[in-house]
C-alpha cells in the first residue's frame, strides 16, 4: 500500500470525526438547508472531473470526464443556489 | 506542490467553517456563501493543476447554466425533489470520475486503485438511479406508492452479492466488461431500493442518498488520489448519515426496516377516551365546533402542529394569516414540528419560513413537548401519525414507540385534516375521539381561512360593543365607514392594486379583505395593469406570492369592459393606471397609455397614500368625481381599518 493512500485514508477518518462534531450541533430547523448545502458541497467531485477531463486519456475517458463535469457543475451551482434561496427565507 | 496542499487544506477548512456557520439561522447564509467561495477556490486550484482546457470550461459553463436555471425556477414546495435531483447528479458525477480514471489507468495500476474506483462507480451509480427515481416520485411523475416486488428483499440481497463478486472479479482480471457489469448491477439496485419507498419514508431515503453521494465522492477521491475529494466527501457522508439517524429515530424504525418498506395495514387504535391521556389526570372540558371561536378568543398560548397535509393543501399562507390574527391580539403563537413531518428533513420549517413565519416561532419536538400541557389550544394542520397518542400504547403497530408530539395534552385540540383516515402508518388516530378535540375535516386551506374569518368577525363584534377605546380620528373613521358601507352593498367588486400597495406592504391586508368579501358571497376580481409596479408582473407576483388564486386576476383588455357593470372598484395604491386623462387627454391628442376604466364603475373607492399625481405627472381627475370616495393614508393602516369596520357593520346587521 503506498503512502499516498494511507494519507488519504487518514484524511477520510479525520473528516468523519470533525464532521460529526460540527454537524450534530445543527438545529433541526435548518436540516433542509444543511442537506441541500452539503449536497452542493458533495459536488466537490467536480475537482476530480476537471482533473479527469484534462488528463488527456482516450475518447471514452474524455467523454466520461466531460459528462462528469456537467453533472457536477449542475450539482454545485444549483445546490448552492437553492440553499441560498431557502436560507434567505429564515427571518428572525 | 506544498502550495497546492496548503490551498486544499484551506478549502477543506472553508467548507467546515461554512457548515459550522449553519448552526444558527442568523449566520447560515454566510455559511452557504463561504461554502460556495471555497468551491470556487477548489475549481481554480484544479484548473491550476491541469492547465485550462477550453472544452472543460465550456462544459463547466453548460453545467452552471443548467444549475442556475433549475435553481432559480423551482418553487419552494418542490425542494425535496430538487435536492434529490442534484444529489443524483453528484453521485453520477462521482461514478463518471471513477469510470474515467478506470478508462485511463492501465491494468497495471495497483489493486487499491481498482478496488476504490469500482466502489466509487457502484455507489455513485446507485446514488444516481436511486435519487432520480426518488425525485420522480416526489414530483409525482411516478406513483408515490411503495411498489414491492415478489421477493424484493431477496432480489436486492442477491444484487448486492453479485455486485461485490463483480468487484472481486475485477481485481483478479481487469477487463472493461466488469466495470460495465458493476454499473448495471448497482443501477438496478438503486432503482429497486427507491421503488419500494413510500411517501412518508422519503425523509429517510433522501438523507441516506445524500450520505451516499458524499461517500461516492470520498471513495472516488481515494481512487484518483485526491485528498480534497476524500475529506469533503466524507464530511457530506457524515452529514447525511446523521440526518438519516435522526429521521429513523423519529420514526422509531431501523434503517433496514425503512429500506425494506412495509405494507400499510389499517390498524384500529386501542380503546381510549380522554381517560388514557399519557401522564396527567387533568380534567378537560368537552368541546364542540361551536366553541371553537370562543376557545381561540380566550386562549393565551396557541401551538400549531403542521404536517405534510399542510404542504399538500398549500395551506401555509392561510396558517400564517391565522397566526398573525391571533398574535395581533397578544396571544403567544408557536409551531411544534416533528422531525419527520413532510418529505425531507426540516421540510415544514422551510415551508413555514417561506410563508414568512419567523424562525424563532418554530420549535422542534424536544422543545415543544413539555409545553403542550400548558397550551390552551393546539391547531393541527394536516398531521396525523406524528400526533397519535396511540404511539405510546398500541403495541404491535408500526407506530408503537415512535416519539410523537404530545398535542393531546393541551386543553383543547383543533384538528384541520383532510379526513379521518389514518396516516401513513395505517394506525387509527385515537386523538380524534377524545372529548377535548374538535375535528374539522376538509381542505386545510379552506378550513383555516374559515376559522380566520370567523375569528375576525367575532373580534369585529367585540370592537363594535366597545364603547370607548383608542378610537381612530373622526375623519379617518368616517372614511373607513363610508368605504365599508359601500363594500357591504356591492355584489361585484374589482380590486385595482398598484405600486403603492407594494410600497405600503399592504398585500396581506388586501388579501384578508378580499377573502372576507368572498366569504360573504361577493364576486371579487383583481384587475391588473401591465405597468403596475416596478417590474413587469410585479403586483401580480406579490399577490400570488401570498396565496391569491390566479383565477381571480383579469388583465387590462379583458377587465376594462367589465367596469361598467361593476358595483365597486377598489383602488389600492394605484394612480396613473386609473387616470381617465391617460386615455383621453383632450384636444385630439393621442392617448399616452391605456388605463383601467375604473371611473366607469358605479362607485370607486380609493385607498392611496395621498392625492398627489403618479410618476407620469398629470393630476388624476378621478379623485374629484362624484361617485368616488377616497381614504388617504398608508394602505397597510387604512385597509385593516376598513376590514374591521366592514366586519363590525356585518355583525351588527346580523343581530
Amino acid at each position: 500500500m503506498n503512502p499516498d493512500f494511507i494519507m488519504i485514508l487518514t484524511v477520510f477518518v479525520l473528516a468523519i470525526f470533525v464532521g460529526f462534531e460540527v454537524i450534530t450541533k445543527i438545529p433541526p430547523i435548518l436540516h433542509t438547508p444543511l442537506m441541500s448545502g452539503s449536497n452542493a458541497i458533495s459536488g466537490i467531485t467536480l475537482v476530480g472531473a476537471i482533473v479527469a477531463a484534462g488528463a488527456g486519456g482516450g475518447v471514452i475517458a474524455t467523454v466520461l470526464g466531460l459528462l462528469a463535469l456537467i453533472f457536477a457543475t449542475t450539482n454545485v451551482v444549483g445546490g448552492f443556489l437553492v440553499t441560498h434561496r431557502m436560507l434567505k427565507k429564515f427571518k428572525k | 506542490m506544498y502550495l497546492e496542499l496548503l490551498v486544499a487544506a484551506l478549502v477543506t477548512i472553508g467548507f467546515l467553517a461554512g457548515i459550522r456557520l449553519m448552526q444558527s439561522p442568523e449566520t447560515a447564509l454566510w455559511g452557504n456563501r463561504l461554502g460556495a467561495a471555497s468551491m470556487a477556490v477548489a475549481i481554480v486550484l484544479a484548473f491550476h493543476l491541469t492547465g485550462i482546457m477550453l472544452s472543460a470550461v465550456v462544459y463547466l459553463a453548460i453545467g452552471a447554466v443548467v444549475g442556475i436555471v433549475i435553481g432559480r425556477k423551482v418553487r419552494m414546495i418542490q425542494m425535496p425533489q430538487t435536492v434529490a435531483l442534484f444529489n443524483g447528479l453528484g453521485g453520477g458525477a462521482s461514478a463518471l470520475v471513477a469510470a474515467t480514471a478506470m478508462a485511463m489507468e492501465g491494468a497495471a495500476a495497483p489493486w487499491v486503485f481498482w478496488l476504490t474506483a469500482a466502489l466509487a462507480l457502484g455507489i455513485g451509480v446507485l446514488t444516481f438511479t436511486g435519487s432520480i427515481l426518488a425525485a420522480l416520485k416526489l414530483q409525482a411523475w411516478v406513483s408515490q406508492r411503495p411498489v414491492i416486488l415478489k421477493g424484493h428483499g431477496a432480489i436486492l440481497a442477491a444484487l448486492l452479492l453479485i455486485g461485490i463478486a463483480l468487484v472481486a472479479l475485477l481485481l483478479v482480471e481487469r477487463t472493461p466488461a466488469y466495470p460495465i457489469a458493476i454499473a448495471v448491477v448497482f443501477a438496478v439496485y438503486g432503482v429497486l431500493m427507491a421503488l419500494r419507498i413510500g411517501g412518508a419514508d422519503m425523509p429517510v431515503v433522501i438523507s441516506l442518498l445524500n450520505s451516499l453521494s458524499g461517500v461516492a465522492a470520498a471513495v472516488s477521491g481515494m481512487a484518483v488520489g485526491n485528498p480534497l475529494l476524500t475529506g469533503v466527501g466524507a464530511l457530506v457522508g457524515v452529514a447525511g448519515m446523521i440526518l438519516t439517524q435522526v429521521m429513523c429515530r423519529a420514526m422509531n424504525r431501523s434503517l433496514a426496516a425503512v429500506l425494506s418498506g412495509f405494507e400499510v395495514k389499517p390498524t384500529p387504535a386501542p380503546v381510549s377516551g380522554s381517560a388514557d391521556l399519557p401522564g396527567d389526570g387533568r380534567e378537560r372540558k368537552r368541546v364542540s365546533e361551536d366553541d371553537l371561536i370562543t376557545l381561540l378568543q380566550q386562549a393565551k398560548k396557541i401551538v400549531f402542529v403542521p404536517g405534510y397535509g399542510m404542504a399538500l393543501a398549500q395551506a401555509q399562507q392561510s396558517v400564517r394569516t391565522l397566526a398573525n390574527a391571533l398574535e395581533r391580539d397578544g396571544k403567544e403563537v408557536t409551531f411544534g414540528i416533528h422531525p419527520v413531518a413532510g418529505r425531507m428533513p426540516g421540510h415544514m420549517n422551510v415551508l413555514l419560513a417561506e410563508a414568512g413565519i419567523k424562525f424563532r416561532k418554530l420549535r422542534d419536538m424536544r422543545l415543544i413537548n413539555p409545553e403542550f400541557s400548558e397550551t390552551d389550544v393546539v391547531i393541527v394542520v394536516g398531521a396525523c401519525d406524528v400526533i397519535n397518542p396511540a404511539a405510546a400504547t398500541a403495541e404491535g403497530t408500526p407506530i408503537y414507540g415512535m416519539p410523537v408530539l404530545h398535542a393531546a395534552e393541551a386543553n383543547a385540540v383543533v384538528v384541520c385534516n383532510l379526513d379521518e383516515k389514518p396516516g401513513y402508518s395505517g394506525v387509527e388516530n385515537s386523538l380524534y375521539r377524545q372529548e377535548h378535540v374538535i375535528t374539522l375535516w376538509g381542505d386545510a386551506k379552506e378550513t383555516i381561512s374559515r376559522i380566520t374569518n370567523d375569528y375576525r368577525a367575532a373580534r369585529g363584534t367585540i370592537a363594535a360593543e366597545r364603547t370607548a377605546g383608542e378610537a381612530p380620528a373622526a375623519d379617518e373613521s368616517a372614511a373607513a365607514n363610508a368605504i365599508a358601507g359601500a363594500l357591504r352593498e356591492a355584489e361585484r367588486i374589482i380590486v385595482v392594486p398598484g405600486y403603492g400597495m407594494a410600497l405600503a406592504r399592504a398585500q396581506e391586508a388586501l388579501k384578508t379583505l378580499i377573502d372576507i368579501l368572498e366569504s360573504h358571497g361577493k364576486e371579487v376580481t383583481v384587475a391588473l395593469h401591465p405597468l403596475a409596479g416596478r417590474i413587469l408582473g410585479h403586483v401580480p407576483f406579490l399577490l400570488v406570492d401570498i396565496g391569491v388564486q390566479l383565477d381571480k386576476f383579469d388583465f387590462l383588455a379583458n377587465v376594462n369592459p367589465r367596469f361598467a357593470d361593476t358595483d365597486v372598484a377598489l383602488v389600492v395604491g394605484a394612480c396613473d393606471i386609473t387616470n381617465p386623462v391617460a386615455m383621453d387627454p383632450g384636444d385630439g391628442q393621442p392617448a399616452p397609455m391605456p388605463a383601467l376604466r375604473v371611473s366607469e364603475a358605479k362607485r370607486v373607492l380609493v385607498c392611496n397614500l395621498n392625492d398627489r399625481p403618479g410618476p407620469s405627472g398629470p393630476a388624476n381627475p378621478l379623485y374629484a368625481m362624484q361617485h368616488v370616495t377616497a381614504f388617504w393614508g398608508d394602505a397597510a393602516h387604512t385597509l385593516p381599518l376598513i376590514t374591521e369596520r366592514y366586519l363590525e357593520a356585518s355583525a351588527t346587521a346580523k343581530t
